[in-house]
C-alpha cells in the first residue's frame, strides 16, 4: 500500500508564451492563438482597411462579389495541395491536371468540335481522372520512393503534353448551356462556383480535423520515421493526398472552362505558384505538419484582395508583381520567425 | 515466483565492438530492476533488445515463460513491453490524446473518422492512472518537457488495455533532463506502477538507481558482473565492479615540471545554461588534460562552447596570456584552436570528397599563393606528410574518405587541424569512440608526439584506461560540474574505483 | 586531208571534249542548289495548342508537301533559348539548303537565330519579331530571306475606331495589354492610341498588362467592373485570349454584348463572339497565308529558284493581309475554309508578295 500520492499539476507560467495562452477549439483541433497564426488575419485585415481609405469602390458589395469570384478556382486548387504540402510534400501538376480536365471537358460535353455530349457525365469523368492522375502521382512517390518534387514535375510536362495531343486545332467551344451556366447564375449575387469552392473548403476542414487521414498527415510531415516505427502504413495516407490534389486540380479545370466557354489547353497556367505562395503566406509552410486548410485559405484572400485593390487604386501593373513578391518574402519571414528562433534547420 | 521475462546468452554485436557478451537477465513480477554500468557498458543495448527495438544476434528471449521474438516495437508493445525512450516519441501537431493511442489499435476511430469523444475518454482514463492533470485534448508542442515525458509513461502504461497480467515498463534515462521534483514525481508514478508492472530502469547516477530500485545488476563491457538486491549494496563494491577490465597499465608518464609559468588556457567559472554550472579549467603548453564523465556530464557543452559553437556560453576565458571572446568558429581558429567532433560523419568530414580535399578543408589556404589561390601541390604535400605520419591506411590521398574505416577516418579529421601552422590548442571529443584497438593505439601515439612538440590537448576519454594512459592532469564531471580533479596524475595516480566514484 | 589536218581535227576534238567537260564540271559546280534536293522544312513556332499556330503550320505543311518536302515543327513554348536550343542542335549538324520558318518568340533572340542559320547555310525567314536595328539585306544577306508580320498598329487602329463607332463617338474605356515587351503588344496600343485620337469623345480610363491570358483578362474586368460601374463603356483587348476572359467577366454580370469588346488575332471562338454579338470585333491575320508564304519564300531561295540578292527591301520586310473581322462579315468567315489548292509553290509563286499591304515601316518594331 503506498503513501497517497500528490497530482502532476502544470506548473503555472510554464506554457510557452507565459501564462494566460488561450487556445481555441475547432472541432477537434486546437489552434494555438501565436503569432504564426494570427499575423496572416492582420495582414488581411490591414490590406481590407488599406484598400478601403484608398478606394471608395473597394467595400462595396459588387466588389466584394469580384474578389470572391476571383478567388473560388484559386481556392480550390489551394485546398487540395494543402494535404500535400502537410505531409511534407509538394505537388507541381497540377497545371497539367487543370489543362486535360480542361480540354477534356470541352470535348466530352457538346461542343463545336466533336460530336460528344456527355454533359454531367463528362464533367465525372473528367473529375476521375483528376482523381486517377493524383493517384498515380502518389503511387510513383511511395511505391518507388521517388521524391515528389521529381514525379510531380515529369507528371505536369505529361499533363501539359496530353492536353496539347487533344487540342483539335480549333478551339473547342462549350454548347452545354448548363454548363455555361454555372458562371452566369446567380444566387444571392454569387454564382453556383464560388458555393462550390466554399464546399470544398468545409469538407477540407472536416478531412483535417475528423479524420485519421487528416490528422496523420500532420504526423507524417512531423515525423515520417516515428509514424512508421508506430506501426502505420503511410503509404495510403499518401496516395490519398495526392489523389485530393488531383481532383481539385480537374475540378479547377472544370470551372475554368465553364467560365471562358472555350476549351483551353494551357488553362491552368499560372495557377500553381499562387497556390503555393497562398499556403505559405498563410502559414501553411512548406516543410510540412504546420497550418492547414484555413490557413491556406486565408492567404488566398489576402493574394486576391492585394491584386483586386491594386487595380482599384490603379497601381502601376508592372509593379504589381514585386508587390506581390514582397508580400510573400514578409510573411514567410513573419511567420517562420518563431521556428527560427528553435533552431529547426532552414533551407 | 516465475519471471516476468528472461534472457538467456544474450549476444549483440556492433562493428569492432561486442555490447552484450552472454548476458542473462530474469526480471520478476512487480519489481524495479536497475541496471548501473559506465559508458558502453551494455546498459541500454539490453533494454532494447527487450523493447524490440534492436534484436540480439545469439540469444533467447522468453515473456510469461513463452519464447519469443521481439522483432519490432509493436510485437513487444502486443506482449505487454513498453519503453520509454530517451528521445522523445510523441508528435508534436498531435494532441495527447492522439499521441497515447499513435501506435495501438484501439476503437477511437472507425473507418478513417475520429470518434473524439471516445479517445478523450480513453485517454483521460490513462492519463488518470498516473494523475497527469492534462487535457487529453491539447497539442503536445505546448506542454513542457517534463509534462512530455510524463505523456510518454502514459502512452507506454497504455499497453496495459492490450494484454493480461504483468506489463513491462523500461525507462531509458528518463532522468538525463529532469530537475530534482519531477525526478520525484517520476519515483512516485514507478512506485505505483509497480503494484501491476515489472519495470527495468537505467540512469547514470548510481544513487538515483539505488534509491528505486529493487535489485541492481552491474554491467561492465558487455558482461554482467554482479547482481545485488536493495539493502545489500556496498557503492564502493560496486564502482570496483564497474570498472571491469578497464584498468591501465601502470606505464607511468614523466611528470610534467610546472612551475608557475602562465598557462596557455585558463577558463574561469564557465556557465553554459541547461548543461554546465561553473568550471574553472586550465592547460598548459605541451600539456594533455582530460575529460571524463557519463551521460549529461557537460563535458562535450564546455568543449564546444570553448570552440565557439555554443554563443550562450558565459564566464572568463584567457588564451595566451590575453582574454578571448570566442564568437564563433572562426575567432577560435584564428587564435590557434582546433576542435575535432564527436560525430566526424555529420560534423567533422565530408563525405563524397577524396582524403587530400579534407585534409585541405580548413587550412589549405595557408599554403596557398597570398593565401588566395590554392596550391594543390603544397595542399597534397602537406597531406601526404599527415598521413605517413598517422599511419593513415588507404590506397593513396585521392581515395574518397567514406570507404575508409572508422579510425582512418577520424585520422583524416585529426590531419585536418594539424594542418594548420597556428595551432595552439586542440580539443578531441571523444577521440577513440568507435575505433579498433590498433587505430586506438595510433592515435594515442599521434597525440603523445604533439603534445610533446609544445601541442596543448584538452580531450574528452570515453574509457578509464584511455585518460589514465594519456594524460597529464584529469578532470571529472558531473551533472555540469567537476566532482574531483587529478591535477598530476604522473604523480598521484588514482584508483580507478576513485574516478567511477566521481563519475557517478 | 593530209595526217597534219586528222592530227589537227583530232586534237580539236579532244580539246572541244576537255574544254566540254570542264565546261561541263564547272557549270555543275557553279549551278545553284535548283540542282540540289530541298527537302528539310523547318517550322519553329510559338506553341502547338493555338489556332493561330495550327493555321501556320497547316500552310506551311500544304506548301511543303507540294514540292515533295517534308515539315517538321518545333514549339518553342515562347522560351527564346529553347528555340535556340533546338535549332541550334539541327543548324550545327549542317543545314545548307534548309527551310527555315521561324518566330524567334522575342526580338532579343532573333539575331543570334539568324546567325546561325546564316553560318549553316539554311534560308531562313523570321515571322514577328524583328529588332528596330537590324534587317534581313543588313544582317545576313544572303540567307536571311525575309521577314514577315501583322500590323499591329493597323490592328488597334480598326479595332479602336470599331469601338468609337460603337460607341457613337463617346464614352469611356480599358485596355488590356499584352506581354509588354512585345512588339505586337506595343503596336497595338500604339494604333489604339491613333484612333484615341481621331476620336475624341472616347476616353481611356485605364490600361492594365494581362500577358495575354484568359483568366488575367477576366480577373482585371471584374476589378474594373467594380471600379467604374456604368462609368464602364467599352473593352479594348490586345489579343483575343484576353477578350474571351473579358467577355467571362462580363458574362457573370450579365453585361456581355451590352459592353462592346474588342480583340486581335481572329481565333474561332472569338469570331464566334462576334457573330453572337459578345464581341465586336477582331483582327484575322491571314495565318494559312503567311505559314504558305513564308516557306515557299524561303524555299525559293533555298532551290534556287530566285536570287535573294536582287530582292527589293519590300520583298524582304513585309506585312501579310489581315481582315477586320465584324458583325456583317463574321458568320462568312467561320464558314470559310481555307482552299488549299491555293497554298502550292506553282500558286505562290507566280507572286509571292501578291497578298502584301507593303513594306514594314521603319520604326515599326521599336
Amino acid at each position: 500500500m503506498h503513501a497517497p500520492v500528490e497530482k502532476i499539476v502544470a506548473p503555472s507560467g510554464q506554457w510557452p508564451g507565459g501564462a494566460a495562452e488561450a487556445a481555441t477549439k475547432i472541432g477537434a483541433m486546437r489552434v494555438p492563438k501565436n503569432l504564426a497564426n494570427w499575423a496572416p488575419m492582420a495582414a488581411l485585415a490591414l490590406l481590407a482597411a488599406g484598400f478601403s481609405l484608398a478606394s471608395s469602390q473597394f467595400h462595396t458589395a459588387a466588389n466584394l462579389q469580384a474578389i470572391l469570384e476571383a478567388s473560388a478556382v484559386p481556392l480550390i486548387i489551394a485546398v487540395g495541395i494543402t494535404f500535400v504540402i502537410l505531409q511534407g510534400s509538394i505537388d507541381l501538376s497540377i497545371e497539367g491536371v487543370t489543362a486535360i480536365a480542361g480540354i477534356g471537358l470541352s470535348l466530352l460535353a457538346a461542343n463545336s468540335s466533336s460530336s460528344l455530349e456527355f454533359g454531367w457525365w463528362g464533367v465525372t469523368g473528367v473529375l476521375v481522372g483528376g482523381l486517377l492522375f493524383g493517384l498515380a502521382n502518389g503511387a510513383l512517390h511511395h511505391l518507388l520512393r521517388m521524391p515528389s518534387l521529381i514525379v510531380t514535375l515529369s507528371t505536369w510536362f505529361i499533363g501539359l503534353g496530353v492536353a496539347a495531343l487533344l487540342f483539335p486545332s480549333r478551339q473547342p467551344q462549350v454548347l452545354d448551356q448548363r454548363l455555361l451556366d454555372l458562371s452566369i447564375l446567380k444566387i444571392a449575387g454569387i454564382s453556383p462556383i464560388v458555393y462550390v469552392s466554399a464546399a470544398v473548403l468545409t469538407v477540407g476542414v472536416v478531412l483535417q480535423g475528423m479524420t485519421r487521414f487528416g490528422r496523420l498527415s500532420y504526423a507524417i510531415g512531423e515525423d515520417e520515421r516515428l509514424v512508421r516505427m508506430s506501426g502505420i502504413a503511410m503509404g495510403r495516407h499518401k496516395v490519398a493526398a495526392n489523389a485530393i490534389s488531383g481532383f481539385t486540380a480537374a475540378l479547377a479545370g472544370v470551372f475554368l472552362t465553364c467560365q471562358s466557354g472555350v476549351g483551353n489547353p494551357t488553362a491552368g497556367q499560372g495557377f500553381l505558384f499562387p497556390a503555393i505562395s497562398a499556403a505559405v503566406i498563410g502559414g501553411t509552410l512548406l516543410s510540412g505538419a504546420r497550418g492547414g486548410v484555413l490557413q491556406t485559405a486565408l492567404g488566398v484572400f489576402i493574394l486576391q484582395v492585394l491584386e483586386n485593390g491594386m487595380v482599384l487604386v490603379g497601381a502601376n501593373p508592372l509593379s504589381q508583381q514585386i508587390v506581390e513578391g514582397a508580400t510573400i518574402t514578409i510573411a514567410v519571414a513573419i511567420g517562420g520567425y518563431p521556428l527560427i528562433r528553435k533552431l529547426r534547420v532552414v533551407k | 515466483m516465475n519471471p516476468v521475462v528472461e534472457l538467456r546468452g544474450i549476444v549483440k554485436r556492433f562493428p569492432g565492438v561486442v555490447a552484450l557478451d552472454r548476458v542473462d537477465v530474469d526480471l520478476r513480477p512487480c519489481e524495479v530492476l536497475g541496471l548501473i554500468g559506465q559508458n558502453g557498458s551494455g546498459k541500454s543495448t539490453l533494454v532494447k533488445a527487450i523493447a524490440g527495438v534492436q534484436e540480439p544476434d545469439e540469444g533467447e528471449i522468453r515473456v510469461r515463460g513463452v519464447r519469443q521474438r521481439l522483432a519490432s516495437p509493436q510485437m513487444a508493445a502486443s506482449l505487454g513491453i513498453g519503453m520509454v525512450h530517451q528521445e522523445q516519441s510523441l508528435i508534436g501537431s498531435l494532441t495527447v490524446a492522439e499521441n497515447i493511442y499513435l501506435d495501438k489499435p484501439s476503437d477511437s476511430y472507425r473507418f478513417g473518422w475520429y470518434r473524439w469523444r471516445r479517445l478523450f475518454d480513453a485517454a483521460r482514463r490513462q492519463l488518470d492512472k498516473i494523475e497527469l492533470d492534462i487535457e487529453p485534448d491539447a497539442l503536445v508542442s505546448t506542454l513542457t518537457f517534463a509534462q512530455r515525458q510524463m505523456v510518454e509513461l502514459a502512452k507506454v502504461l497504455a499497453v496495459e488495455e492490450l494484454v493480461e497480467g504483468q506489463i513491462v515498463i523500461l525507462f531509458d534515462e528518463p532522468t538525463s533532463v529532469l530537475g530534482r521534483s519531477d525526478i520525484e514525481a517520476l519515483f512516485r508514478q514507478i512506485r505505483r506502477i509497480g503494484s501491476r508492472a515489472s519495470v527495468v530502469f537505467i540512469s547514470h547516477r548510481m544513487d538515483e538507481v539505488l534509491e528505486i530500485s529493487d535489485r541492481v545488476y552491474v554491467l561492465s563491457d558487455g558482461e554482467k558482473v554482479a547482481e545485488r538486491n536493495r539493502g545489500a549494496t556496498d557503492p564502493d563494491e560496486l564502482y570496483k565492479l564497474m570498472v571491469g577490465r578497464q584498468r591501465a597499465p601502470d606505464d607511468a608518464r614523466q611528470s610534467r615540471l610546472k612551475g608557475s609559468e602562465p598557462q596557455l588556457l585558463e577558463m574561469r567559472g564557465i556557465v553554459v545554461p541547461g548543461h554546465v554550472h561553473g568550471v574553472d579549467l586550465t592547460v598548459g603548453v605541451g600539456e594533455i588534460v582530460a575529460l571524463i564523465g557519463v551521460q549529461a556530464s557537460g563535458a562535450e557543452e564546455l568543449c564546444r562552447g570553448l570552440f565557439g559553437l555554443n554563443e550562450r556560453m558565459a564566464g572568463e576565458i584567457s588564451f595566451a596570456g590575453h582574454p578571448a571572446h570566442i564568437k564563433g568558429p572562426t575567432a577560435a581558429i584564428a587564435l590557434g584552436i582546433g576542435y575535432l567532433p564527436a560525430e566526424r560523419k555529420v560534423e567533422g568530414m565530408v563525405r563524397g570528397q577524396t582524403i587530400a580535399e579534407n585534409i585541405a578543408l580548413t587550412f589549405g589556404l595557408d599554403f596557398g599563393r597570398a593565401g588566395t589561390i590554392i596550391d594543390r601541390g603544397k595542399e597534397r604535400r602537406e597531406a601526404r606528410l599527415w598521413a605517413d605520419r598517422l599511419k593513415l591506411k588507404a590506397t593513396g590521398i585521392d581515395e574518397r574518405i567514406e570507404r575508409l574505416s572508422g579510425g582512418n577516418q577520424q585520422k583524416v579529421v585529426l590531419a585536418k587541424w594539424l594542418m594548420g601552422r597556428n595551432l595552439k590548442l586542440l580539443i578531441l571529443d571523444h577521440p577513440t569512440r568507435g575505433l579498433d584497438p590498433g587505430a586506438r593505439g595510433d592515435v594515442f601515439r599521434a597525440i603523445r608526439e604533439l603534445a610533446a612538440s609544445g601541442l596543448a590537448i584538452l580531450f574528452i576519454g570515453d574509457t578509464l584506461d584511455e585518460v589514465l594512459s594519456l594524460a597529464d592532469a584529469l578532470h571529472v564531471m558531473r551533472d555540469g560540474r567537476i566532482t574531483q580533479s587529478f591535477p598530476d596524475l604522473a604523480a598521484h595516480r588514482p584508483h580507478e574505483e576513485e574516478i567511477v566514484r566521481a563519475m557517478v | 586531208m593530209g595526217t597534219y589536218a586528222e592530227k589537227k581535227y583530232a586534237n580539236f576534238r579532244v580539246t572541244a571534249i576537255a574544254a566540254a567537260a570542264v565546261a561541263c564540271a564547272v557549270g555543275a559546280l557553279a549551278t545553284p542548289a535548283s540542282a540540289e534536293k530541298v527537302d528539310r522544312f523547318y517550322l519553329g513556332v510559338g506553341t502547338t495548342t493555338s489556332e493561330y499556330w495550327a493555321d501556320v503550320t497547316l500552310g506551311a505543311k500544304t506548301m511543303a508537301d507540294s514540292v515533295g518536302g517534308n515539315l517538321q515543327v518545333i514549339a518553342s513554348d515562347f522560351q527564346g533559348e529553347k528555340l535556340l536550343q533546338q535549332f541550334g542542335a539541327i543548324f550545327s549538324a549542317g543545314c545548307a539548303h534548309c527551310v527555315v520558318v521561324v518566330d524567334p518568340a522575342s526580338n532579343a533572340f532573333t539575331k543570334a537565330l539568324v546567325q546561325r542559320a546564316a553560318d549553316a547555310n539554311a534560308s531562313i525567314i523570321t515571322l514577328w519579331n524583328r529588332p528596330e536595328s537590324i534587317h534581313p539585306w543588313d544582317t545576313a544577306p544572303n540567307d536571311w530571306v525575309a521577314n514577315t508580320s501583322f500590323d499591329g498598329v493597323d490592328s488597334g487602329y480598326q479595332n479602336g475606331m470599331a469601338l468609337c463607332k460603337a460607341l457613337n463617338g463617346k464614352g469611356n474605356i480599358v485596355a488590356l495589354g499584352g506581354i509588354p515587351d512585345n512588339p505586337p503588344a506595343k503596336q497595338r496600343l500604339a494604333g489604339l492610341a491613333k484612333a484615341l485620337k481621331d476620336c475624341p469623345g472616347m476616353k481611356l480610363l485605364d490600361t492594365q498588362v494581362g500577358d495575354w491570358d484568359t483568366t488575367k483578362g477576366q480577373n482585371l474586368v471584374r476589378a474594373w467592373l467594380a471600379r467604374y460601374g456604368a462609368d464602364l463603356n467599352g473593352v479594348f483587348s490586345a489579343n483575343d485570349g484576353m477578350a474571351v476572359g473579358a467577355v467571362a467577366a462580363l458574362r457573370e454580370k450579365g453585361l456581355n454584348g451590352k459592353i462592346p469588346v474588342t480583340g486581335s488575332d481572329g481565333s474561332s471562338d472569338a469570331i464566334k463572339f462576334v457573330a453572337s454579338g459578345d464581341m465586336l470585333s477582331t483582327m484575322k491575320v491571314d495565318a494559312v497565308g503567311q505559314g504558305a508564304i513564308a516557306t515557299a519564300l524561303a524555299y525559293a531561295a533555298a532551290s534556287g529558284d530566285i536570287d535573294v540578292a536582287k530582292l527589293t527591301h519590300a520583298q524582304r520586310d513585309f506585312w501579310l493581309k489581315q481582315t477586320l473581322v465584324t458583325k456583317d462579315n463574321a458568320a462568312a468567315i467561320l464558314a470559310a475554309k481555307p482552299d488549299l489548292a491555293e497554298y502550292t509553290y506553282e500558286k505562290i509563286k507566280a507572286n509571292f508578295w501578291a497578298t502584301s499591304p507593303g513594306q514594314i515601316p521603319v520604326g515599326a518594331n521599336k
